[in-house]
């Protein structure tokens, strides 16, 4: 056993973990499965996992991944390469050794009743794990949204879990042509509770319209960011709480926000 | 093996370790307690507090660097009233040493929370903060030159009783003519150093990549600069230093502590290694042994005579 793995907390694992597979699913974006812990296991739908590349030493910062699934065996991430430290990460491979903490932040909780998802881009990835964890409930369905067909990932995955999979891209190359606020208004049926995640436009034009329908809706948020612990303040955005607008942290008191409170 | 003591004691204030978070990377020391109890270190230094709560600057707030990063957060902060009634019950419940990091618009500003603070028997030590790079009023511009820092300091100084560490800004010139003017003004110790001012450029939008144009640099990209500092104000003033800059083991720690520093802040590292503070703590104690030293105290300045 790895020495630090015995300075995890309860709840937090921080320690090395090994790479089981890496596979680039789409263009630039990989789903990386790593091998789980106790508390890794735990993890809810919308929470991130840090990875801790340092190349050289010259990148220091960890990178904030999304939880595509979890169980005692192993956990999937998915990542796009966007800069060092990603691009660091596309390149590990299997029998790899890489630092790890997690889980954190505040993902989908106590999520009920008739459940809508809507998930653009990388923003699938969380849902996927939503989704599986809402699989017994023959009330969920999901909207997927792509930019073409070239774009669209986990398409058979999610259709092993939910009976309801509606998928559009923005050309008409794959499913519905249009995106996902689009075509969740088209086939939204009763459904009072929306998760979504995505690009911040998406997600706002999905919390006007739950707005307007008096819906719940519950949006996962992304931003740059230092310590993942809430200590450094770094990743905010401003929410609306008890009549004032406040900066709140992305990695503590989300990455998901009740959407109507975000102001975007 | 012999036995070793890894106690020390910086403007007046004894600590059992020399090892502290550095102001703003460790929250108020209830953000890291899910993976230890914040009285295993030196002393908890809490994240700067202003006189009113302020909500910081538009994210993004980071830019990561080469060995470094830029941080632009602006002091977003509850304000001393809420940081006493809500933050220090926690601290006082795990028996810290608590350091009150302070900050202010205006010298009067510095002079009330310092007021505030010298009521609350929790507190070990203010270090005020003259120094933060990301705020449009106060902070640096106090920071960077002698007359004004001496200015802030001495109006703490005539509020609050106990031990007054100023916190530097190395975006200065001579780094030890502000030391002196502060030592001068009644301060017990300085914390060497705060960021440095840099920035960071957006290739695809052609703009700053933080929205306040500038960040504060920090992590190891920084430590050359902040152990020469070190070095420097020791030698020409011999007062008593906190190091900080870029530390991410207990080597560098040892460095700061041989170029003159008696105690040591970690920051950035904390982001990467939540438990790295522990660990500089053991090595060094480890380093102690080996070396047979019965004291981190005789290690203080060693470089720098």
């Amino acid at each position: 056993m790895n020495s630090r793995e015995k300075l995890s907390s309860d709840k937090i694992f921080f320690g090395l973990r090994e790479v089981i597979s890496i596979k680039e699913i789409i263009k630039g974006t990989f789903l990386l499965e790593i091998s789980s812990s106790e508390q890794l296991s735990k993890s809810d739908a919308g929470q991130f996992v840090y990875i801790i590349p340092r190349i050289q030493k010259r990148t220091i910062l960890p990178r904030p991944l999304c939880i595509a699934d979890a169980d005692a065996g192993s956990v999937k991430l998915i990542f796009r390469v966007k800069g060092k430290g990603t691009l660091c990460l596309s390149g590990l491979s299997k029998g790899d050794r890489i630092s790890v903490m997690g889980p954190l932040g505040k993902g989908f909780k106590d999520i009920k009743g008739p459940v809508l998802l809507a998930g653009g881009g990388l923003g699938a990835a969380p849902l996927y794990f939503l989704a599986k964890k809402l699989q017994n409930n023959e009330k969920t369905s999901i909207v997927l949204g792509f930019k073409n067909k070239n774009e669209a990932y986990f398409i058979d995955e999610f259709k092993s879990v939910l009976r309801n999979v509606f998928i559009c891209t923005d050309d008409g190359s794959l499913g519905s042509r249009g995106n996902a606020a689009e075509k969740v208004r088209e086939i939204i049926s009763g459904e009072k509770i929306l998760c979504a995640c995505g690009p911040r436009p998406m997600l706002k034009s999905l919390s006007d319209f739950a707005g307007e329908r008096g819906i719940r809706i519950f949006v996962s948020l992304e931003e740059r960011m230092g310590c993942g612990m809430g200590a450094c303040l770094g990743c905010v955005v401003k929410i609306r709480s008890g009549g004032k607008e406040e900066y709140q942290r992305v990695c503590k008191e989300g990455p998901v926000f009740d959407g109507s409170k975000v102001i975007y | 093996m012999i036995n070793v003591d890894i106690s020390t004691a910086v403007g007046g204030l004894k600590l059992k370790n020399p090892v502290m978070p550095a102001s703003g990377t460790w929250g108020y020391g209830e953000e890291y307690a899910e993976f230890y109890s914040p009285a295993e270190l030196g002393a908890v230094v809490v994240k700067g507090t202003t006189l009113e709560p302020r909500q910081g600057n538009e994210p993004p707030r980071i830019a990561e660097t080469p060995a470094g990063m830029l941080n632009s957060v602006g002091l977003q902060n509850v304000g001393i009233e809420r940081f006493i009634s809500e933050k220090i019950p926690f601290l006082r419940e795990n028996k810290c040493i608590v350091i009150a990091n302070i900050a202010g618009g205006a010298i009067d500003d510095y002079a009330e929370i310092a007021k505030r603070l010298d009521a609350e028997k929790d507190i070990s030590a203010v270090e005020v903060n003259i120094s933060c790079p990301n705020v449009k009023k106060g902070g640096i511009a106090f920071g960077v030159r002698a007359d004004t820092a001496s200015a802030v300091i001495k109006s703490v100084r005539k509020a609050y009783k106990g031990a007054l560490i100023a916190k530097l800004s190395p975006n200065v010139t001579d780094i030890v003519e502000i030391a002196r003017a502060c030592i001068d003004s009644g301060a017990d110790a300085l914390t060497l150093i705060n960021t440095v001012k840099g920035m960071s450029i957006d290739i695809n939008s052609r703009k700053p990549l933080l929205p306040n144009s500038t960040g504060g640099l920090s992590g190891p990209a920084i430590k050359p600069i902040a152990l020469r500092m070190v070095y420097e104000v020791k030698k020409a003033t011999g007062a008593d230093i906190i190091g900080v800059g870029g530390i991410e083991c207990f080597e560098d720690a040892l460095e700061f502590i041989m170029a003159g520093a008696s105690a040591v802040q970690v920051g950035t590292a904390n982001f990467y290694n939540p438990f790295i503070m522990p660990e500089i703590i053991s090595g060094l104690k480890a380093y102690l042994e080996e070396n047979g030293i019965s004291s981190v105290k005789e290690l203080i300045g060693v470089a720098a005579r």
